[in-house]
């Protein structure tokens, strides 16, 4: 089990969230998607179903889910709205940074559900586990990056 | 000249009569239904723009003049997007 972290680099993950969130602001703001999808991962197929939240928590998960507090934690303090796309960048960058496989999936909720705020929506998953973004369903995939 | 979809540049998926795609480079959302959606999978490689219009005046029992202009507006702006060539 790994030893909990002094409130200090606790603040220092949430400061790194943050950083992270507002490069993925910028970056979806103004640089063509097709630009920067190729650093998230590689494009795979993936059975359009949407996020499965249940089970439990591999150790690799539970750190993507920790990791996934602090983006949540860090888009909540700062000024600007974080939608789920740059916080699923921002977690999917931190990922990559300790070397923990994961997916990021943009998906799009049926017509007939359509007309919310959340009509598209993004998440990482972690060994098949929703890590951020679990909105419920139902989803259809579009578009599933996985890390190298 | 023959109709063909730039399958590098889209992700697309099937939710009950729609068809979603995304154009993966530049991130936008496609929503297809209904004549549109039918004209999309006319698309196949080897219709030209008068054969996908004969076709789908054949499916909808309509004149092949009276869809004709709709089926080529709607080939510019796939054209114009991208997703399709020819």
């Amino acid at each position: 089990m790994n030893a909990p972290l002094s409130p200090w680099r606790l603040r220092a993950r949430t400061g790194e969230a943050a950083l992270e969130i507002l490069r993925a602001r910028a970056l979806i703001a103004f640089v063509p998607f097709g630009r920067w999808r190729d650093r998230l991962g590689g494009m795979v197929t993936a059975d359009a179903d949407g996020p499965d939240a249940g089970g439990d928590p591999s150790p690799l998960a539970a750190e993507a889910r920790r990791l996934a507090r602090h983006v949540d934690r860090a888009a909540g303090r700062l000024p600007l709205a974080a939608k789920c796309l740059p916080r699923a960048i921002a977690l999917a960058r931190m990922l990559r940074r300790r070397g923990i496989p994961h997916v990021l999936v943009i998906a799009a909720r049926p017509g007939p559900l359509r007309g919310g705020e959340d009509d598209l929506h993004a998440w990482i998953a972690v060994e098949g586990l929703i890590v951020l973004g679990n909105l419920p369903g139902p989803w259809a995939c579009l578009l599933t990056l996985a890390s190298g | 000249m023959t109709i063909t979809k730039d399958g590098a540049r889209f992700v697309e998926t099937e939710i009950d009569d729609e068809v979603v795609l995304m154009d993966v480079e530049s991130g936008t959302f496609f929503s297809l239904a209904g004549t549109s959606l039918a004209v999309w999978r006319l698309i196949d490689g080897s219709r030209g723009e008068g054969e996908i219009a004969a076709a789908l005046a054949a499916d909808y029992d309509a004149p092949v003049e009276q869809v004709a202009a709709d089926v080529a507006a709607f080939l510019a702006e796939l054209r114009e997007a991208g997703l399709v060539t020819g």
